[in-house]
């Protein structure tokens, strides 16, 4: 990607703060109703673990693994896939399609300021994880390698998750809307991300089958950069894993819009 | 009495109607249908497995056995759905018909405004999860020791107590409706609220706990039932959440027909 063409798509940054910033509530509303479900989440593992150990945690562990999960569960997960389905149905993907742009890429800038803002929101919720529970110890690494690992997992999920929304939206191509099956794939990358569980306390065959699909490495890879029973080998393999998900999907992404562009129309003036 | 037999079939043949209706949008797209139903399921099956893991680190949570804690998980499950299918989706489209006028045509028939909006949907989709959410209620109960009749009995007038106190609390979402139109984020608490109750009540810090039950008396919704039929629920406390649900169905009712006075029609 050259300059010309970052200049380019930085053309899209100034509506796309605007229309952030239009909903600058419903942003606030919806980390805070998400909080509140981690807060849930956090007693309920504080309970469980309240003076034991097991599946590779402890209490500390598991109440870091829950802080982590909230501060980048909005950041990585940051969906728009309504909007590319409307674009679709509604016909309004045709002036897109004038323009000496690519789609995809575009819509990936156009969430950059909504991750932002999210971004902003995380040291609010770290005071309020604080204030509620000062006396639970948490089990932050001192290693600068897992926390430099622990960024480049975040970036590498948040591009994975830019992908999964994307295609997601995509199936609006064959479906009118697409609703059923873009709410599917919604439930099952929250539930199989790890947001609500480290996905090693479910039964072998689901965690193994889980492993299998991109959704553990939105969430728990990158959580388990810092905390958890994964080696240094594993953590990078998650990485590595990572990696390749991202080269899958970014190619499932270029073969989907060549594939679905074929089936658009639209009608009307 | 005649006539209120004769309004009660003209209501039966009104909802009988609008089911029809409903279902004849819901068959026009069969994949969503067949998506939302999968969807729903791997949802309430995660959650299943997610109560079964727990008891893999623990054997009891905050003095609840297996079987106690899956039981709030199934209660709250099986009030989710018959929330789900009876009135929640009608009430919460509300907002939506007031902003593009669609309300008005509810209010110039003749029949309650309230039976329109809270009943004129009937969730299918909800429906063909209902033998999943019992098969979950029925494994619970199944872990537990047999219940005596008084338990029996408990649980079901605290479950029907819950579905009352469930449907004030959306009768009042809904009528603040005719003061904003925008309430989608407090239907979204709700939601929120109904999905952590899926825990036992006693993993929440004291104030929380307080403040679910007396001030926003969600716990009384899933945790009464619960509590009702394991013998945990102090007779004063049980006489409270009957009778709070009662002073809610009153209140909200009462917030509906000032709101409704307070409705000005956005349509043409």
């Amino acid at each position: 990607m050259n300059v010309a063409t970052i200049r380019k798509y930085s053309a899209f940054l100034p509506p796309a703060i605007s229309y952030t910033l239009a909903y600058r509530f419903n942003i606030l509303m919806w980390s805070t109703r998400a909080l509140f479900v981690f807060l849930a989440t956090a007693w309920m593992w504080l309970s469980v673990y309240s003076g034991r150990s097991g599946g590779g945690y402890d209490v500390s562990s598991i109440f870091t693994y829950v802080v982590v999960a909230a501060m980048i569960g909005d950041f990585v997960a940051e969906d728009d896939q309504d909007t590319m389905a409307e674009d679709i149905v509604g016909g309004r993907l045709s002036a897109y399609l004038t323009q000496p742009i690519s789609y995809f890429w575009r819509h990936s800038v156009m969430m950059i300021p909504v991750r932002g803002l999210v971004l902003l929101l995380i040291p609010l919720k770290l005071l309020v994880f604080l204030a509620l529970f000062p006396n639970v110890p948490t089990s932050f690494p001192s290693n600068p390698g897992q926390w430099a690992l622990f960024v480049l997992s975040v970036i590498l999920a948040t591009c994975m998750f830019v992908a999964i929304d994307f295609l997601n939206g995509a199936f609006a191509f064959w479906f009118h809307r697409a609703y059923g099956i873009r709410w599917l794939v919604t439930i099952l990358w929250a539930l199989c991300s790890g947001a609500y569980l480290p996905i090693g306390l479910l039964p072998g065959w689901i965690h193994a089958m889980i492993l299998l699909t991109p959704f553990p490495y939105l969430i728990y890879a990158p959580i388990a950069q810092l905390v958890g029973p994964e080696s240094a080998t594993t953590r990078l393999l998650l990485v590595g894993a990572q990696i390749i998900w991202l080269v899958v999907l970014y190619l499932a992404v270029r073969k989907v819009w060549s594939v679905g562009i074929k089936r658009y129309e639209a009608v009307g003036a | 009495m005649k006539l209120s037999a004769h309004k009660l079939r003209r209501y039966a043949w009104i909802w009988r109607r609008a089911v029809a209706m409903h279902f004849g949008t819901l068959v026009t797209s069969r994949s969503d249908f067949v998506f939302f139903f999968l969807g729903k399921m791997v949802r309430m099956c995660f959650f299943f497995v997610f109560f079964i893991s727990i008891f893999a680190v623990a054997p009891t949570v905050v003095g609840y056995s297996k079987g106690e804690v899956l039981l709030f998980f199934a209660t709250m499950n099986l009030i989710d759905v018959l929330i789900q299918i009876s009135w929640y989706r009608g009430f919460f489209l509300l907002p939506r018909m007031v902003r593009d006028g669609d309300f008005d045509f509810m209010l110039t028939k003749p029949v309650s405004p309230l039976f329109m909006i809270a009943f004129h949907i009937f969730d299918f989709l909800d429906l063909t999860t209902l033998p999943v959410a019992i098969g979950f209620l029925w494994y619970a109960f199944s872990l537990l020791p047999s219940l005596g009749a008084v338990a029996w009995i408990g649980y079901v007038i605290f479950l029907m107590n819950a579905l009352a106190l469930a449907f004030a609390l959306n009768m009042t979402l809904a009528a603040l409706t005719f003061r904003t139109v925008q309430t989608g984020n407090l239907w979204g608490v709700f939601r929120d609220l109904m999905y952590i109750l899926r825990f036992p009540p006693e993993i929440f810090p004291r104030g929380v706990q307080f403040f679910l039950t007396f001030v926003v008396p969600m716990l009384v919704i899933v945790a009464f039932p619960v509590k009702a039929a394991i013998g945990r629920l102090p007779l004063a406390v049980g006489v409270y959440g009957l009778a709070i649900s009662a002073l809610a169905l009153v209140l909200a009712s009462k917030f509906w027909h000032r709101g409704l006075r307070a409705y000005s029609s956005a349509s043409s």
